[in-house]
Order: C-alpha cells, then sequence, then structure tokens
C-alpha cells in the first residue's frame, strides 16, 4: 500500500499551508479490483472522533487537521474495515483503495449468490447449513440433493456424484481449488473427500469453467473451504450428529482466528462412524465406515497478497456389503432369486473382509497478487497422495494382505491471470501443469488392476466474459491439453491375442514371462475444448442463458488396461488400449425467473442436449470360465450417445411462514451406435419439501419431504443364460442384471430450534427419513441385486457456534 | 513480488519433478499368489491302490473324464489347490484345511446315479462336526454318463454335510471352486 501512498503524494497537488492546525485532506475512496468510486464510506478520524462520508463520487474532505500524522478508519457495508495512517505537513490529496471482495463473497453466500465462475453458466449450491446437516453423510449424498445430480452406488458408503448421468474421469471436484485426484477411474472409488471440511459446494453443470480441465463433460464441482477470518478473535463452531440407523454417529470442530492483521488461520477435524445399516427387514452385514479427516489453514492475506498454505487428511474404512461378495455368476442367480441376503445378518460395528481402506493427503499453497487497475494473478501448487487398499477374503501366508493396495501420487501447478479492469469485459488465461504416478506394491501377490504409470499434463486457456449491453453477457473459452502417459503392463499372452494386439502393438513388446508379455506404452492425447455462453438478464427478475461446450477426455488408465477379474466389482473387466478421446458436445438453455407473487416464487428451467462421440462405456460381452466358475466379461467399448434432459427448480414462498421446494430431473440417454437405451442412467426424479417457520426468536421450524423416484424403463437388455447343476440335472438359468428397479416414494420430517447456550449460539435438529420404513432398490446401485436400500433413520444434531 | 518468486520456484520444481521421475522403472512381476488355477482330483480303489488324478484347470469348462466301474466303490481325494507362487507352483490345500471352519465342500451330478459318502477323518472335519468333504467314497450305481462336480464354498453361513445324501448343502457365502469332471460310469 504504501506505495500507491508515495505514488498519490508525489502525482498529488499540493498547496501549501502555513496555518498548522488549518489544513485540508481531499481525496477519493476507490474500489482496488475494478476502479470504481466508493459511495458512502464512512471516513472516522480516530484522534477526534470526527466522521465525514463520501459522496455519490467517492469524494471526501477532511478539513480543519493539525500538522501530524493521522489515522483514519474507513468503515463501507461491503468492506472491512482499514485504518489508513498519513503524514500531513499541507495541503493533500489522496485516493485511497478498498477492497470489498472478501466480505462480499462472505455476505452474498449466506444469500446463495456468490460471483459465479463463468457469469452465463448458472450454478447451484449445497450451503453450509445443508453441509452441516449432512455432517454424517458423504459428498456424493450431499450432492444428490441438486436437481439433475444423482450418483453411481456401491452399498451404501460408496457414493460416486453423477451430473446428468455422467460420472467418474468426467467429473473434476475442485478440493479447495485443486483437482482431486483420488482414483476416481474405479465404478466403486467415491471421493475420497471430507464434505465437512467446507462452506459451500458449487456445482456447474457441463465443461463451461475450462479453467479446471477440458474435460469435464459432466461438469464442476467446486468445494470451497471457509474463508479466513479476520478479527482478532477465537471463532469456531462444532456439530455432533447421532444416528440411529447405524447406530453411530459424527461429530466436527472448526476453529478459526484472525489477529486484526492480514495473518489468519482455521483448524477443522471430524469423525465419523457407524456400524451396519438397516434395510427394513435386515440387517446389511458389513455396511459400516470409519472415517477420520483433518484440514487445516494458514494464509496471509492482504488487498494486493494473498498466500495461502492448507493441508488436508482424510482417511476412511468402508466396508462392502457382506451379501455383495460371491464367488461365480451361480452365486449372483441364488443372490438374485433370495429375498434376503445369503448371509449371516446381524449387527455389528466391525468391518469384516471385504472392505476399502483409503487415505488422501492434500498440500497445497496459493499465492494472489492484485495489481491496481489491472488483475490480479493467481498461481498454486499442491501435492497429493492417494493410497488404497483393498481387503479381500484371501488364503494362507496372504490373509492380511490387501489384494489391491496402489499409490497415485499427483503434484500440479496452475497460474492464472484475470483481468479486471474493465468494467465491461474480464479476460483470464492461465496454464496448468501436472504429473501423477501411480504405483502399485508387488507385495500384493496379486496381478495389478491397472499398470503402474506416469502421467504428465499441460493445460492452457484463456476465456473471455463480456457485457455486450446491460442486458446482454457473452463468454467464451478455448482450452488445449496436452497428456502423455507412459506404462509397462504385464499382458497375459491370451488377451494380447485376443485383443489382436499382436497385429498392432507387436513393436511394444519388451519382455518374455512365460504365459505374459511385458509391454510398454506411451500414449499421447491432444484435445482443443471451447465454450461458449450467451446470457441476457434484463432485470433481476429473470435470466435466460444458452450455453455451449465442446469437451474432450481422454481415456483414463482403467478404460485402457484393465485386464482380468475385478472382484470387488464382480467381472472379468477388459480394457482396450486402442480408445479414443471422447468428445462432447453439449448445449443447454437456462430460463430463470422470478415472480413477485405470494411472497416470492421462483424457478429456474434448465434442458440440455449432450451428443458424446466415442463414449467409453462399459458393458457385458460375454462369460469366461474361470476356477470360481463363470463370470461376466465387461468390455470397455466406444460408442455414440446423447442424452437429453431437464432439470427443474421451484421455490415458492407462500406466505412469510410457509416455504416450499421443488426439484424435478429427468433425462433420456441412448446409445445411438446400437439404437439402444444407455446403460446406468439415472430415471426421473422429484424432490419435495414444504417447510413451515414459526417466525419466533428461536427459529422453530418443521418441514416435510418427499423424495419420489421412478423406475428407469429405458435400460439396455444385457441378461444372459447359464448353466447350472442341480438335482442331478443340466438347468440353463437366466441371470437377469438389466431390469430396472420399481418406483419409490421416501418421506422425511425435519424439526429444529435455535436457542442460547451462555453466549453461543445452538441449533437442534431431528431429521426422520424413511419415516414408513419403505422396502426399496436403487437402480443406480451396483448392490441391487443383492439387498434392499437402508430403512427407517432418525438423526439428531446439535450444532453450536462460539 | 513475492508471489512471482513462489510462483518461479514452483515452476521450477515441477520441472525437477518432471525430469527426475521420467525414468520410468519396470514395474517388479508378480506371480499370483493365491489364485488357484488347478485343481486335482485323485481316485483310487478304496484301500487306497491304483491313483490316478484328474486335473481341472482355470479357463476350462470341464476337467479331465473320469471312468468308473459299475457297483465299484473308489476313494476320490482332492489333492490339490495349485497356486503359483513366485514362479513355482505351490498346493494351497493345506490352508483350506487349516481354515476348514471357513470352508465347505458341496458335491452335484448330473445325468448320474452315484452313491457318496464323506469319508473326512478329524483333520477335515469341521468344529461343528461337518465333515468338510476332502475324502470321499463315491460308488457308481447305474451305467451312465454325466458330469460330477464340486464346489469349495467360503464362508458359508450354514452348512449341512448329511444333506442330500452326504453330497452336502450350504447357504451364502461365496464359491472358491467350481469343478466340472465328465463322468462315466460302465
Amino acid at each position: 500500500m504504501k506505495l500507491y501512498f508515495w505514488l498519490i503524494f508525489l502525482l498529488g497537488i499540493i498547496p501549501l499551508s502555513a496555518q498548522n492546525c488549518n489544513l485540508k485532506l481531499q481525496g477519493k475512496v476507490i474500489d482496488f479490483h475494478n476502479g470504481m468510486e466508493l459511495e458512502q464510506v464512512e471516513i472516522k478520524q480516530l484522534s477526534t472522533n470526527r466522521i465525514v462520508y463520501t459522496n455519490e463520487d467517492g469524494n471526501f474532505v477532511f478539513d480543519k487537521l493539525c500538522s501530524g500524522t493521522h489515522e483514519f478508519l474507513l468503515k463501507h457495508h461491503d468492506c472491512d474495515d482499514t485504518v489508513m495512517k498519513i503524514d500531513i505537513h499541507e495541503n493533500k490529496i489522496v485516493e485511497w483503495f478498498l477492497e470489498h471482495h472478501i466480505i462480499e463473497l462472505e455476505q452474498l453466500e449466506a444469500h446463495g449468490a456468490v460471483k459465479r465462475e463463468i457469469s452465463t453458466a448458472v450454478e447451484q449450491h449445497i450451503h453450509i447449513k445443508e453441509i452441516r446437516e449432512k455432517s454424517a453423510e458423504t459428498l456424493g449424498s450431499a450432492l444428490k440433493t441438486i436437481s439433475g445430480v444423482s450418483a453411481l452406488e456401491s452399498g451404501n458408503s460408496i457414493i460416486k456424484p453423477m451430473i446428468h448421468g455422467l460420472h467418474s474421469s468426467r467429473l473434476i471436484i475442485l478440493n479447495g481449488g485443486t483437482r482431486q485426484e483420488d482414483m476416481e477411474w474405479g465404478v466403486e472409488h467415491s471421493p475420497n473427500i471430507d464434505l465437512n471440511s467446507f462452506h459451500d459446494l458449487r456445482v456447474i453443470k457441463g465443461s463451461a469453467a475450462l479453467r479446471y480441465g477440458g474435460d469435464a463433460i459432466a461438469g464442476v464441482v467446486l468445494a470451497e473451504h471457509p474463508i479466513l477470518p479476520r478479527k482478532n478473535e477465537w471463532k469456531g463452531e462444532t456439530t455432533l450428529t447421532g444416528i440411529y440407523n447405524g447406530k453411530g454417529g459424527a461429530g466436527n470442530l472448526l476453529v478459526h482466528k484472525g489477529f486484526n492483521s492480514p495473518l489468519a488461520f482455521q483448524l477443522q477435524t471430524s469423525y465419523k462412524k457407524h456400524g451396519d445399516f438397516k434395510s427394513p427387514d435386515y440387517y446389511l452385514r458389513n455396511s459400516g465406515a470409519e472415517t477420520k479427516a483433518f484440514f487445516g489453514e494458514v494464509g496471509y492475506n492482504t488487498f494486493e497478497n494473498k498466500l495461502n498454505l492448507s493441508y488436508s487428511y482424510y482417511n476412511t474404512d468402508l466396508g462392502i456389503l457382506k451379501a455383495a461378495h460371491i464367488g461365480n455368476l451361480n452365486d449372483l442367480v441364488n443372490a438374485i432369486n433370495s429375498d434376503i441376503p445369503l448371509t449371516n445378518n446381524t449387527f455389528s460395528y466391525k468391518l469384516d473382509k471385504p472392505y476399502q481402506h483409503i487415505s488422501h493427503h492434500l498440500a497445497q499453497i496459493k499465492g494472489e497478487k492484485r495489481f491496481k487497475n489491472l488483475g490480479k494473478l493467481e498461481a498454486n501448487y499442491a501435492f497429493q497422495f492417494n493410497k488404497r487398499q483393498e481387503f479381500d477374503n484371501r488364503l494362507g501366508e496372504v490373509k492380511e494382505t490387501p489384494s489391491m493396495d496402489t499409490e497415485l501420487t499427483t503434484q500440479s501447478t496452475e497460474a492464472v491471470f484475470s483481468l479486471d479492469k474493465w468494467d465491461k469485459t474480464k479476460v483470464y488465461s492461465g496454464v496448468n501443469w501436472a504429473y501423477q504416478r501411480s504405483f502399485s506394491l508387488p507385495e500384493t501377490r496379486i496381478k495389478r488392476l491397472i499398470p503402474d504409470y506416469q502421467m504428465y499434463k499441460i493445460g492452457a486457456f484463456a476465456g473471455i466474459d463480456i457485457d455486450l449491453t446491460q442486458e446482454i453477457k457473452f463468454t467464451g473459452g478455448l482450452r488445449y491439453d496436452f497428456r502423455k502417459l507412459n506404462t509397462k503392463k504385464y499382458y497375459y499372452k491370451l488377451y494380447w491375442e485376443k485383443k489382436n494386439y499382436d497385429k498392432d502393438f507387436q513393436n511394444n513388446i519388451i519382455g518374455d514371462f512365460n504365459n505374459q508379455w511385458l509391454v510398454q506404452f506411451g500414449l499421447d492425447n491432444h484435445a482443443v475444448s471451447t465454450s461458449l455462453g450467451l446470457g441476457y438478464k434484463p432485470n433481476a427478475y429473470r435470466e435466460i442463458n444458452l450455453n455451449y461446450g465442446l469437451a474432450n477426455r481422454a481415456p483414463n488408465p482403467a478404460e485402457l488396461f484393465s485386464e482380468g477379474l475385478h472382484h470387488s466389482a464382480f467381472s472379468i473387466e477388459l480394457g482396450d488400449v486402442r480408445l479414443q478421446q471422447e468428445k462432447a458436445h453439449k448445449i443447454s438453455l437456462n430460463y430463470y425467473e422470478k415472480w413477485n407473487i405470494l411472497s416470492d416464487v421462483s424457478l429456474n428451467v434448465l434442458g440440455y442436449f449432450n451428443y458424446i462421440k466415442d463414449y467409453i462405456y462399459q458393458i457385458p460381452t460375454g462369460l469366461e470360465y474361470t476356477i470360481r466358475g463363470s463370470f461376466p466379461v465387461w468390455s470397455f467399448e466406444q460408442i455414440n450417445a446423447s442424452i437429453i434432459g431437464a432439470d427443474l427448480d421451484l421455490d415458492i414462498d407462500w406466505n412469510k411462514k410457509i416455504s416450499s421446494k421443488s426439484s424435478f430431473a429427468y433425462l433420456y440417454a441412448n446409445d445411438l451406435s446400437n439404437n439402444l437405451p444407455l446403460i446406468n442412467m439415472p430415471p426421473w426424479e422429484l424432490n419435495q419439501s414444504i417447510k413451515y417457520d414459526f417466525q419466533t426468536k428461536n427459529k422453530a421450524f418443521v418441514s416435510m419431504e418427499i423424495d419420489w423416484v421412478g423406475k428407469q424403463n429405458r435400460f439396455p437388455d444385457y441378461n444372459f443364460e447359464i448353466d447350472v447343476i442341480e438335482n442331478n440335472m443340466n438347468i440353463r438359468k437366466l441371470v437377469d442384471i438389466s431390469s430396472s428397479e420399481k418406483s419409490y416414494l421416501l418421506l422425511g420430517v425435519k424439526v429444529g430450534i435455535s436457542f442460547p447456550i451462555n453466549k453461543y449460539k445452538a441449533n437442534l435438529n431431528l431429521h426422520l427419513k424413511n419415516i414408513s420404513n419403505t422396502k426399496y432398490r436403487n437402480y443406480l446401485n451396483r448392490f441391487r441385486y443383492y439387498a434392499d436400500e437402508m430403512g427407517r433413520q432418525i438423526q439428531l444434531q446439535l450444532n453450536i457456534k462460539f | 513480488m513475492k508471489q512471482f518468486r513462489i510462483l518461479a520456484i514452483g515452476l521450477l520444481t515441477t520441472g525437477l519433478f518432471f525430469s527426475s521421475c521420467s525414468n520410468d522403472d519396470t514395474p517388479e512381476h508378480i506371480h499370483d499368489h493365491d489364485t488357484i488355477h488347478e485343481v486335482e482330483l485323485t481316485v483310487s480303489n478304496a484301500d487306497g491302490t491304483n491313483p490316478k488324478t484328474y486335473s481341472f484347470e482355470h479357463g476350462k469348462d470341464f476337467g479331465d473324464k473320469i471312468e468308473l466301474e459299475k457297483a465299484k466303490t473308489y476313494k476320490f481325494e482332492i489333492t490339490a489347490f495349485e497356486a503359483h507362487k513366485d514362479g513355482g507352483h505351490v498346493n494351497i490345500i493345506k490352508h483350506i484345511i487349516e481354515e476348514k471352519d471357513e470352508h465347505f465342500i458341496v458335491y452335484n451330478t448330473a445325468g448320474l446315479d452315484i452313491t457318496l459318502t464323506r469319508e473326512d477323518d478329524a483333520t477335515t472335519t469341521r468344529k461343528d462336526g461337518n465333515k468338510l468333504g476332502i475324502k470321499t467314497h463315491v460308488t457308481g450305481n447305474k451305467n451312465a454318463s454325466g458330469i460330477f462336480m464340486f464346489e469349495l464354498k467360503h464362508e458359508p453361513t450354514s452348512v449341512d454335510a448329511n444333506a442330500n445324501n452326504q453330497f452336502g448343502s450350504a447357504t451364502g457365502g461365496s464359491t472358491d471352486i467350481l469343478a466340472k469332471f465328465p463322468m462315466e460310469i460302465k
């Protein structure tokens, strides 16, 4: 800041004054960010408590000042309080700059209108209040509350978020600004992220946010930590949650402290544990989980410079439903034909095999420099280490050895320059680098599920955001990505020949190991992604946005290199090194309208069409005999696909006390190459809630929720028959792996109240889910063949802010 | 300026990582340790003489064909579960026997008329008294050809060695082995 004072000082017009106490200070208060004059800034001379205000041009005058050093306190409703110190020995003209964005963010966040990533791309949020309510759940289950967001599940704890029917490597999760790298290629690998460490989850449906990658065909989830405080005080909150189903609970503690200076820090930790969940009729044996997490950040943030260091740690043990651990297709047929799981269905906290033990570390350093009247430069470096161990039933010496033990190390850096000096045009540009190494420990004594690899990624992007008129906005972005993947993999010769690799890749063989080849691959991918958006916002009550995005996704290691029995997924998985990049063209139209009828009515409708060329999916392509019996073979193949859908949100404040929220999502997805419906697509879903606010001082409320999920009538038929020996006969039996599940309706009730405990504010909530204990199965749960979903859940939660 | 320096250092460090990690080492060759790829069934006269070994291998629908004389009792013994271990083979049947309380063998046939009795001794009998089924006596009652099959079940919730005339039954659990042998009785 001093530099600016001196500059201004030198440039200032300096009328001389002989009088000691008749000096005049004239000045202007300006928004540092965009150079706009700030009106109604309170300027208080600290020695005399004299106050003046800036006029509409941001100007102010202080007269009758004595010669010497003066301190002024600047207050503005959108800004942090700032003290300016100045030596005055003659009349002076100054320009003072105020940063109003930090507070603006905090304030706006509460109302759900944070500045968007891309101004024409509508974002949906999970705010802190909902995050706290879901403290005992996972990121995936929290995101599911947004229309158009569903999840691919493996039981009740492994929940992979899905946007408009797309998931895994098509969905980017930004963990505090860094792209989460946690082996998202696996269908039973859920995000290794603690929901509790975030203040806000922002969902951008579609690939418009090119800054984060050109491969977000599904969309981007921005998970953001709380902003560091300024005030010199300890603040924090704690949340304690108890759950009846699973007989478990969660605890979360957040503390942060500022020092009335740029320095501040925050610490957060959470722990949760539950035993086996219960379906209406039986316990879901081995569905327990335990999670420990920590997040810490220290920052030094001034107007122009920001430097933040943070570290987060996530550690979880996830049980895999015992009933889903089957040996072969005969077992699957028996499981499908049995109403209840053929396991010992009693309650336990103990995790048996199979289970997953995962840890994730993320350390990052973020810097930002603002340039007066120009823009800002952001840079960051992040280090991530993800370790995944999967324990299965094994024999003998390796009984306690995991059958998968893979470590993924990722280092990434990013530099972005945003030019925001102009009022109507914003330009940004940047580069990302990433280096990733995947290593599987040979001590597992099992053939690696995916080979060890090194991956290099470089991306460069630029974007523009223009206000064409007061009502019309245009956004555009362009991104180039290069990815290099080096690997050495052992292939079974049988498989090598079966895939005809001997014709195309014979020169890649570098070693002969009995029945296996050692093969080397260096795969390069180049991609250009674009996004275009047009927004029309005639007033605060109406907004229409049209977006187009071209996204490219290079195949992930599982799609390229899977080979063999994936026991936890109950399939023989075959990847294909010939797979090309997926290219998705998505057009979406968003319409928002708000009416001044009743108390407040708002409607948001999003319609979209996504055409994906060379869409990679996994389908059953046959049976293979193993020593365990027959297994389905799931191959990764490429087709052209289309997804058309709509999301609808209607919020009504009927009066001051009664409000309701409704959301609806439907999509229609096709495998265009085979003229079939696309596999594993969400059915229609309608969520309704109605809330009665007693308008009392203790903020008491009661709300009722209805979640209604339809039957997916559009699914491809991949059923097949197997030979089963029974009663001295060889019989053919149908294995129905395709049929979808029945429609279901779940009811919930929530009541809450606020009250003070000493000087602290406390909230107590009681949440009942699936009140009627409805028995149902979910088409998007991979374990739907084996067991019902969870039954009634009762959650009691206490949140205290201090 | 500080930020520029940090950025520069960050980029340089990344550059270092990029170059230092570009030597990708050859991954260690792993021999699947506990994946059973072959099952052996030894068939001998009731007194143990004249043993013959029949094999069922991974990747095949059926094992070797077993030929029996009608009305003659044979001793059947599952003698090997072959797994790879560091290049060689290892018979892990001892592990199955060590963990006998978690395992059970169920027999089945298609198109055959045989009598099967479980002949396990204490070493291959579970704590719950059910005979594991590693050792059996088999007698062909009628001339026929069909399929002789056994399954090794892991962690079944309940087992009964005497069910189905000692062919045995098991509920739940996962199938570790499903071995099918063509059989001819004449």
